[in-house]
C-alpha cells in the first residue's frame, strides 16, 4: 500500500506523471480515498493557479506596466547595439 | 502533405530565421522581441523585481542575446535560450541568495507532517476559504518572497509560464532529479507560508 508521505511527495514534485501506469492508479485511489491527500493535492493545484491570476493571467499593464513600450524600448536599443558594431 | 515533408519544411523555416537572426536582419529580431519581450518581463515580476528593475533585466537579456547571437546554433528554442539567459542575470544580482542546498529546513517541516509509518501526524489545514477568496493574490505576492531564488524560479516558470520540464532543466542547468527536488521544496515553503497566515487570519 501506498503511504500518505508517498503520495504528497509524488504530487508536490511533479513525478506523477512519470510513474508507470500501476503506480499512477494506486495514487488515483489512494487520492479518492484519502481526504488529507486529496485536500493537499487540490491546494498545490491552487497554488499554482493562483499564481497564475496574480501575474499570467492579468493583463501586464495590471501587473505594474503602465506604457505598451517594452518592446519599442528593447528595440531602440537593439537597433543602437547592432550599428555601433 | 506528409509528416516527413511538414516536418522539413517547418525545420527549413526554422533554419531560415535563424540565418535571418545570425544576419541581425531587424524583422528577424523585431519578431523574437514581439514574441518574448512580454513573458521575459512577466517572469522577471513573478521573480520579485520592480517595474523598471524587471524591464532593465529584459534590455539586458535581449542585449546579451544579441552579443552572443553568433553562438545560437538553434538547437534548443529561441524561448529557452532567452530564459537561459534570464536566469543568470537574475543569479547576478542576486548573489546573496544561496544555491541549491543540501540540506534545506523545509524538507524537514515536510518530513515532521508524517509519522514513521507516513501517515499525516499533521495533516494539511482546511485553506478553501483563503485559496478561494481575492486574498490569496496578496497572500501568494507576500509568500512568494520567502522563497530562495532559484526555487522561485522554478515555481515561476513551471506554474506560471507552464514550461515543461526538460525545459526548466535547459533554461535553469539543472537534472531532472534537482528539478524535482526544487519544485517540491518552493511549493511546500508557499504552502506552509499560505497556511501560516490562514492560520493567523482564522485565529
Amino acid at each position: 500500500m501506498i503511504r500518505c508521505k508517498d503520495v504528497a511527495k509524488l504530487v508536490a514534485s511533479d513525478q506523477l506523471r512519470s510513474q508507470r501506469l500501476m503506480k499512477r492508479l494506486e495514487v488515483r485511489l489512494h487520492l479518492w480515498m484519502c481526504r488529507y491527500c486529496s485536500r493537499w493535492e487540490r491546494q498545490i493545484r491552487q497554488l499554482g493557479s493562483a499564481a497564475r491570476n496574480l501575474v499570467g493571467g492579468t493583463p501586464l499593464e495590471q501587473v505594474g506596466k503602465p506604457h505598451d513600450d517594452l518592446e519599442a524600448g528593447v528595440l531602440r536599443k537593439l537597433s543602437k547595439k547592432s550599428r555601433g558594431k | 502533405m506528409s509528416q516527413a515533408t511538414a516536418m522539413s519544411s517547418v525545420s527549413e523555416m526554422k533554419a531560415e530565421f535563424l540565418v535571418r537572426l545570425h544576419q541581425r536582419e531587424p524583422e528577424a529580431l523585431a519578431t523574437v522581441v514581439q514574441d518574448h519581450a512580454k513573458p521575459l518581463y512577466r517572469a522577471a515580476r513573478g521573480l520579485g523585481f520592480r517595474e523598471e528593475e524587471a524591464e532593465d533585466l529584459v534590455q539586458d537579456v535581449f542585449a546579451t542575446f544579441l552579443e552572443r547571437l553568433d553562438r545560437f546554433e538553434g538547437r534548443s528554442q529561441v524561448r529557452t535560450w532567452l530564459f537561459g539567459i534570464l536566469h543568470h542575470k537574475v543569479m547576478e544580482r542576486r548573489r546573496d541568495q544561496y544555491r541549491d542546498q543540501q540540506n534545506d529546513p523545509i524538507d524537514e517541516v515536510f518530513e515532521s507532517r508524517f509519522d514513521t509509518h507516513g501517515n499525516w501526524m499533521r495533516p494539511p489545514q482546511d485553506l478553501e476559504q483563503l485559496l478561494e477568496s481575492q486574498q490569496i493574490g496578496e497572500a501568494i505576492k507576500h509568500c512568494l518572497e520567502t522563497l530562495p531564488t532559484t526555487q522561485r524560479e522554478v515555481f515561476v516558470l513551471r506554474e506560471i509560464e507552464e514550461c515543461e520540464t526538460g525545459e526548466i532543466c535547459k533554461i535553469l542547468g539543472i537534472s531532472i532529479t534537482n528539478l524535482s527536488v526544487l519544485i517540491h521544496r518552493a511549493r511546500n515553503r508557499l504552502r506552509e507560508c499560505i497556511e501560516a497566515r490562514g492560520w493567523r487570519r482564522a485565529g
